[in-house]
């Protein structure tokens, strides 16, 4: 009998390096990625830069099946973070209370979910004393063959003009930040907020 | 998101460090009943500091350049000094860079003793050393080079007095996770060079203000407490609370099959209340600025790794 059980166990260890082999063999989103989605995701980045004018946020979500909304608000001085899964009332109670349209926000919800992006956000840098913001949209990329090391994401930078800095400039010499077309360009980080 | 331990560097790392120091660190100070001190009354002391600091300031040179160093632009250094004695709150690690527990310390170190850290900090600028309690700060001449160059970091790229203070900070107090990258490169701020232990965190805090503090908890284990909530609300009756947390909890998501049990961030405790659905309303500080979100009490028992607790601090503080 403990040997039957032993061979079951080795059979499911088994089972689950074949799966993780096979997850490991899919293709990491490329160029080519942004080129298929090109119509949605313009739309995304258009709903979310006329959400973000009225209050500065960033949106995602917190799981596989992207069903669980993730909203973080800032106001002046405090950062508001609601996630759907466990505070879905008070999601709800701020969209209300910062007063967002929640038609546009459920068209992001829906839109982000169809493209299967995982986190929309801005971030500022400075390039010779000038604040410049980039959007940038995360996707899940392949799942990683080791289990020990950091899950990669795919990530999609929108600066809003050439932006010509010597960071900007290594990176691209060391291919970590590939160019799609004007001022669309990608990278594959291990953090995706 | 402070990756001071990114995990696969970590995994390798604590094998290591748990042979050496093995569980010795799980250390639970300050045993004796520590003086009850209202936030308010801190909020007092700080006002004080903080309008006895800016009239230092307004008495400093602070437009000739130190040659020291020398990427260090003196208006955006003094007026980023100027900035973080306003607004301790603003105090910000960065983007990718591993400053947190330096961000955290130097908040609560303008926040509470303004005076001391302008007085450390311009030293430092126009000598390239200060004293501490009881150690020395002289930074290496890499790291006087670097302050004033760190790109792509967010905030940080113009705050050059924060850069050459983290750096500063990063260079002279050294913990085990740094005994394998004890130099500085360029990009260091993103490794284990500027790493932050819970003892060197506790260690810093010390040199610099003297204050009376407890702590418990250790890098690899969390404080052995029943109810975490109930725990540190009873810590910030005492006084100020600073938290060894796992980042991959704070801002928790499942897209990663392995999530490694190990601190990774430091942030400032200000508010924790139970809510009528049973979750936790949780405000800390980090990032330069103050967070709130729902937590449920299981991802707080998961959160924590080190509870600090500054129940006295000292006006008169000087050294």
């Amino acid at each position: 009998m403990v040997l039957g059980g032993r061979r079951a166990f080795a059979g499911l260890i088994l089972l689950i390096v074949l799966l993780a082999s096979c997850t490991a063999a899919k293709k990491r989103k490329s160029e080519k990625y942004y080129v298929e989605h090109k119509q949605t995701i313009t739309e995304v980045r258009q709903l979310f830069d006329k959400l973000y004018q009225h209050m500065p946020f960033s949106a995602g979500f917190s799981d596989r099946s992207l069903k669980y909304f993730v909203l973080e608000i800032l106001s002046d001085s405090v950062r508001f973070i609601y996630n759907g899964e466990k505070n879905q009332p008070q999601l709800e109670e701020a969209v209300d209370r910062f007063g967002f349209d929640t038609t546009q926000l459920r068209t992001l919800a829906t839109k982000l979910q169809q493209i299967n992006c995982i986190w929309i956000s801005k971030r500022s840098f400075y390039v010779n004393q000038q604040r410049e913001t980039v959007t940038f949209l995360s996707f899940k990329s392949i799942a990683n063959p080791n289990l020990f090391s950091e899950n990669k994401y795919y990530i999609l930078l929108f600066p809003p003009k050439q932006i010509i800095s010597r960071h900007f400039r290594e990176r691209i010499r060391r291919g970590d930040l590939v160019k799609i077309e004007d001022q669309v360009w990608f990278t594959i980080g291990s953090n995706f907020r | 998101m402070c990756y001071f331990a990114v995990p696969m560097q970590l995994t390798r790392y604590l094998a290591f460090c748990l042979l050496l120091c093995g569980l010795s660190p799980w250390l639970a100070r300050g045993q004796d009943a520590p003086p009850v001190i209202a936030d308010a009354q801190f909020d007092r002391l700080a006002l004080k500091a903080r309008l006895r600091a800016l009239e230092l300031l307004r008495r400093t040179d602070t437009v000739s350049p130190s040659p020291l160093w020398p990427k260090i632009n003196p208006a955006l250094f003094f007026a980023n000094i100027r900035h973080n004695i306003e607004r301790p709150d603003r105090i910000n690690q960065g983007t990718s860079t591993n400053f947190c527990g330096y961000a955290a310390m130097t908040h609560l170190l303008v926040k509470y003793h303004p005076d001391i850290y302008l007085r450390q900090i311009v030293t430092l600028y126009r000598t390239g050393k200060t004293k501490l309690r009881r150690k020395r700060m002289k930074p290496s001449h890499r790291v006087m080079e670097a302050a004033g160059t760190l790109e792509n970091k967010g905030e940080l790229d113009i705050l050059h007095a924060d850069q050459l203070w983290f750096l500063s900070l990063a260079d002279t107090f050294k913990g085990y996770l740094n005994w394998l990258a004890p130099t500085y490169h360029p990009g260091s701020e993103n490794r284990l060079w500027a790493a932050t232990n819970y003892g060197k965190f506790n260690r810093m805090l010390r040199e610099f203000t003297g204050d009376e503090m407890t702590a418990a908890g250790s890098d690899f284990i969390s404080p052995w407490v029943k109810n975490f909530n109930d725990y540190i609300n009873g810590q910030l009756r005492e006084g100020v609370v600073i938290l060894y947390v796992n980042s991959k909890y704070l801002y928790e998501h499942k897209f990663s099959i392995f999530k490694l049990r190990a601190p990774t961030h430091f942030i400032v405790a200000y508010e924790m209340l139970r809510t009528d659905e049973g979750l936790i309303r949780f405000r800390y500080w980090d990032y330069g600025m103050k967070t709130e979100q729902l937590i449920t009490p299981k991802r707080l028992r998961r959160l924590i790794f080190g509870v600090t607790t500054i129940t006295e601090t000292r006006e008169d503080a000087r050294f």
